[in-house]
């Protein structure tokens, strides 16, 4: 399987990635969303997991490019707001999708990844 | 009963939630960051456990952004700490220069979310008006915020104190000359109230000009 994640935070971002891998999971990263849009051409992911704000273009944006580029691609958003408003706000926003919050748990994202590949 | 708020605590209110979010939500970052390399170095020793071989330099990585992050998010609780004790004194002397530079440092994450750098212009003198503090950080944001808006991606905003023989002044500039053809949407970024608190007078130059906030040398304790 095939992950993409995107983060501004290339810190966070490449450590997660690094963790997935070891799990298992092809996964490839970006930190900007002209990199993500310019992976997604290459590789056919099957999921990609998003940061919600980004600079200059966020998660949700994001998405519909991406969507264009892998119409298989599943989506699932990572936000570091908490708030219940927030998380109504993006899930009808989104579309269909999952909603996680920072701090992530690896556990947790990765039961996502494989529950969202397999609806 | 219902709840009363004049139209300089509220603005100041919404001001000091959005600082305070936009804080938080940088510390959440840096925990995460951190969070994420700590699991990282756990499966490393899982993985040394079995016997997979390990260079040193992977353990090396992972501290070092550890203690990046921990001095990111010190300084962001630093930044926290200084802005929430600006409602200490209501009114006192204020250098403009290092005003500027606070608020800048505030809006860094509103500025990288709308593509917008924001240069302070390094003063030439020192530049003190008797002022409210946070009122000025508040009206100076709300400035910043409608600049941000009118410019668009992809540009600088400067932003400079001077002297004047009344008292000082604090100049907006757009690298693409925007804020000028803008500045009818001022209005809905600065509360009227506000201003006239601040005893600010806002000029613009129509023919591309910068934003002019002239502040007075004191106003009324």
């Amino acid at each position: 399987m095939n992950v993409l994640l995107v983060d501004d935070e290339e810190q966070l971002i490449s450590a997660l990635a690094e963790r997935l891998s070891i799990r298992g999971l092809n996964t490839q990263w970006a930190s900007t969303c002209d990199d993500a849009i310019q992976l997604a051409e290459q590789t056919d992911f099957e999921v990609a997991v998003l940061d919600v704000k980004m600079p200059k273009m966020c998660g949700i944006e994001l998405k519909k490019v991406l969507q264009g580029k892998c119409p298989r691609m599943k989506f699932i958003f990572v936000t570091g707001h908490g708030s219940e408003e927030n998380y109504r706000k993006g899930l009808a926003e989104g579309g269909e999708a999952y909603y996680l919050v920072k701090p992530l748990n690896i556990e947790v994202l990765i039961q996502r990844i494989y529950d969202i590949t397999n609806t | 009963m219902g709840l009363e708020l004049d139209a300089v605590g509220e603005t100041g209110l919404k001001f000091y939630g959005k600082i305070c979010a936009a804080l938080t939500h940088e510390m959440k970052n840096a925990l995460a960051i951190i969070n994420e390399n700590v699991g990282l170095l756990e499966d490393y020793n899982l993985m040394a456990q079995r016997g997979t071989p390990l260079t040193p330099e992977r353990f090396t990585i992972l501290s070092r952004r550890m203690v990046e992050q921990v001095d990111r998010a010190n300084t962001l609780l630093k930044v926290m700490n200084q802005f929430s004790h600006g409602v200490d004194t209501w009114v006192e002397e204020v250098d403009l220069n290092e005003l500027l530079s606070f608020v800048s440092m505030l809006s860094q994450r509103f500025a990288a979310q709308r593509g917008v750098s924001v240069e302070v212009e390094s003063p030439g003198q020192k530049v003190t008006v008797t002022t409210s503090p946070f009122l000025l950080q508040n009206l100076i944001w709300c400035c910043m915020d409608f600049a941000m808006d009118a410019m668009g991606t992809g540009n600088d905003l400067r932003l400079k104190a001077e002297s004047t023989p009344a008292g000082g002044q604090v100049t907006l500039s757009a690298s693409n000359d925007s804020l000028a053809d803008a500045v009818d949407r001022l209005s809905q970024y600065c509360e009227g109230a506000l201003v006239d608190a601040l005893q600010v007078k806002i000029e613009t130059d129509t023919r591309s000009g910068p934003l002019v906030l002239i502040l007075p040398k004191r106003i009324p304790q």
